[in-house]
Formats: structure tokens, C-alpha cells, sequence
């Protein structure tokens, strides 16, 4: 590198450390309000699949399983979709002709924007078609046209936890 | 560092209003230049969403804008697009964690295209055409008036999409500014149902066409009124 660059190259790079200096700044003011609307909103995705207001503390995890007593359980999971990790959070009933989904919402996802919006609407469209589907039901489920490989991976995802073994023994909190 | 003088057509070399309404009406980056369509018309589909990546990019524009312009002198002239792009994604990024952490609710439904203004050419092209060749005022009055002019496109297409999607204007405007702003809304008269086909990524490109259309006929309409 000629001499002459050497001034620039250190101005650039005294401009990168004062950018990195005030990106970690603002990430430290921020983070703890961050943290609050992350919890929050975790909290009201676990009341909306459990049907009833939970905090994230009272749910007690054992390997992704947690119990919903008394003949629920809380199932949580992450399937590899089309632009990244989709992380799901479901609630199966436990009955004698096996779990059945009961609700599903995905708390986070990077799909594409447009297509896969379905995923942000549990309550209508193709997340709305999964209560009631057992494991067996669940790999007959029509995909999505154009999110064919998000909505297989989450098809395979919920259906491989439903036949989890251990899952109609989860114990009941005291 | 040695730089080629900016272009010395009007409006940029003429009085601070004259820069200021450049970016507006002249040069107004959405609707004259065509630039930042992505996020354009991905966001617009209400006012409150609109509103919020226009308040985001002129946050970015204005910051990067004036950095760039005090920073004029001493970045290099080899490395000056990596060092613009640096600093607009620095502004970028604090957008993006100031609206995660105090307007989480339209973080989550617009959080993508908050975090593609770094690609937006709009704000790279003002940089290089003239934040780093002009002092900070001029800079600062440019970078007002470009993000007063994006803002003025997205918010009247997202009001138009609005609209005509969903027969309301300002819904959701507690989003952004709080539970105080929840009556804002308004309902169009005559119990309008609403076509659905506005608030969907279509409806963005035929709206935006017709009102790119209606604002050509105008301009058009005032040269012939103005004669030769």
C-alpha cells in the first residue's frame, strides 16, 4: 500500500471504532426495554396457545415438553423453513388416540414477507387448519402453494414432536 | 482529499429554501426520482405504518447525512462509498433498536424494511451528490427536505391505501404515538366496506401508478398554464 493511503485508511478505521462505539451505546439504552416487550410478547403468545393468562416462569420445561394440566402439554420447536429457523410454540391435548394439536403460533420466523404472512395470522388461513390433526393427520395436511418448504418443515416439526415418546406420561406440577 | 464540485443547477446551488424545497417538489426522491420504491410501497399499506419508515428514514437520512458532511475532510476518497455505507447502517441499526425497544408493536409489523433503509439509494445518493461536498447546513437543509418529500409520498399513498382498503384513515395511530392517539381514527362516510385489494402488495403498484399519473398530468397541466 503506498504511503500516501495510510492516513485515509487510519481515518477509516477510526471511523469504524467511533460507529461501533455508538452502536454499543444505543444497544445498552435499549436493552432493557427490549428485553421487556420481548417477555411481554412471549407471555401473550403463551396465553394465546394455552387459552389462559401464564406467566413464562409458572411453565416448567422438560426437553421442550412442558404439562398443562390436566391433560394438556405445552410443545415448543424450531423448524428449519425456507429463509431461516421458524420457532413455534404449540398446545396438544393428550387423549387415548394420542395428542392433538390444539394451538399453534410461531413466535419468530425470517420467511418471506407477502408469502408467508399466513404465519403471523394464526387465526385464519393454514395455521387455523392445524387444531384437532394428530400426528398421522398432520402429514396428509395440503402445504401452501409458494411456501411449500415452510409449511412441509413445520408439518414435519409439529408431527415429530406429537409422536414423541414421553409425551402422554408428562407429569402434572404439583 | 481532492472532490469534483457539485453540479451548480438549480435548486441545490440556490438559496437554503431552495434546497430545503428541492426534495420535496423538484427532486422529491419517491415520486420524481423514483428511488426507495421498495419499502415504498411494502410499508404503505396504512398511514401509521407509512408514517413510521418515513420518521425512520428521515432519522437516517438527516443523521447520515450531517455526519457525512463534518466527516467531509477527513474520509478518504478510495474508501468513501464503504465509509458512507458505514455510517448510514451505524443510523440504521440505532433506528431499528430505538423502534424494538419504544414502538415494539410496529417494529414487529415493519421491523424488515426499517432495516433495508442502509440499501436505500435515496440516502446513499444524497450522500455522494451532496452531503460530502457541501458544509453541514446545506447538508442538513437537503437531507429535510429529501426526507420531507419521502414522507410526503408514503404517508399520501398510505392514507389512499387506507382508505380505500379498509374505509378508515389514521388507524393504529396508538402504535406510534401512544395510547392517547387510539381515537385518531377516522371511518369514511357511507359505511364503505373496504377493497381488499389496496391494502395488498397490487393494490401498492396500481395505486402508486395512478397517483405517479395524476401528479405528472398536474405538472403538465402547470407548465402548459405557465406558457412558453
Amino acid at each position: 500500500m503506498s504511503e500516501r493511503r495510510w492516513p485515509g485508511v487510519l481515518a477509516f478505521v477510526g471511523l469504524t471504532a467511533a460507529c461501533a462505539a455508538v452502536l454499543a451505546g444505543v444497544a445498552a439504552l435499549t436493552e432493557a426495554p427490549i428485553e421487556e416487550n420481548r417477555a411481554r410478547r412471549f407471555e401473550q403468545t403463551l396465553t394465546a396457545v394455552t387459552g389462559s393468562a401464564r406467566l413464562a416462569a409458572d411453565v416448567v420445561w422438560q426437553d421442550d415438553l412442558a404439562p398443562l394440566c390436566p391433560d394438556r402439554a405445552l410443545l415448543r420447536g424450531t423448524a428449519a423453513g425456507y429463509g431461516g429457523n421458524i420457532v413455534w410454540l404449540a398446545a396438544a391435548r393428550l387423549g387415548d388416540a394420542g395428542p392433538v394439536l390444539e394451538r399453534v403460533r410461531i413466535t419468530a420466523h425470517q420467511e418471506t414477507p407477502g408469502i408467508a404472512d399466513f404465519l403471523d395470522r394464526p387465526e385464519s388461513g393454514w395455521l387455523a387448519r392445524l387444531p384437532g390433526l394428530g400426528s398421522a393427520e398432520l402429514a396428509a395436511l395440503d402445504t401452501v402453494s409458494g411456501a411449500t418448504i415452510t409449511t412441509r418443515a413445520l408439518k414435519r416439526d409439529l408431527a415429530r414432536a406429537l409422536a414423541r415418546p414421553g409425551l402422554d406420561d408428562l407429569a402434572c406440577a404439583p | 482529499m481532492s472532490r469534483t464540485p457539485a453540479s451548480t443547477a438549480a435548486p441545490d446551488a440556490g438559496t437554503p429554501a431552495g434546497v430545503l424545497t428541492a426534495g420535496v417538489a423538484a427532486r422529491n426522491p419517491a415520486w420524481i426520482q423514483l428511488l426507495g420504491l421498495c419499502p415504498l410501497l411494502a410499508v404503505s399499506s396504512s398511514a401509521v405504518t407509512a408514517l413510521a419508515l418515513a420518521l425512520a428514514s428521515a432519522g437516517v437520512l438527516v443523521g447520515s447525512n450531517v455526519t457525512i458532511s463534518m466527516l467531509r475532510r477527513l474520509i478518504p476518497d478510495f474508501a468513501r462509498l464503504p465509509a458512507f455505507v458505514l455510517i448510514v447502517a451505524t443510523f440504521t441499526t440505532c433506528a431499528v433498536l430505538l423502534m424494538e425497544a419504544y414502538a415494539f408493536e410496529l417494529y414487529l409489523r415493519i421491523a424488515l424494511f426499517v432495516q433495508i433503509i442502509v440499501t436505500n439509494c435515496m440516502i446513499l445518493g444524497r450522500a455522494e451528490a451532496f452531503a460530502s461536498r457541501r458544509p453541514v447546513w446545506p447538508s442538513l437543509l437537503d437531507a429535510l427536505g429529501t426526507a420531507a418529500g419521502f414522507a410526503l409520498a408514503l404517508v399520501s399513498l398510505g392514507l389512499v391505501r387506507e382508505a380505500v382498503g379498509r374505509g378508515t384513515v389514521f388507524a393504529d395511530m396508538d402504535m406510534l404515538f401512544g395510547p392517547g392517539a387510539a381515537g385518531w381514527t377516522m371511518t369514511l362516510p357511507g359505511d364503505w366496506p373496504g377493497l381488499l385489494i389496496a391494502t395488498l402488495p397490487p393494490g401498492a403498484f396500481i395505486i402508486a401508478g395512478l397517483l405517479l399519473g395524476l401528479g405528472n398530468a398536474a405538472v403538465r397541466a402547470r407548465r402548459r398554464n405557465a406558457g412558453p
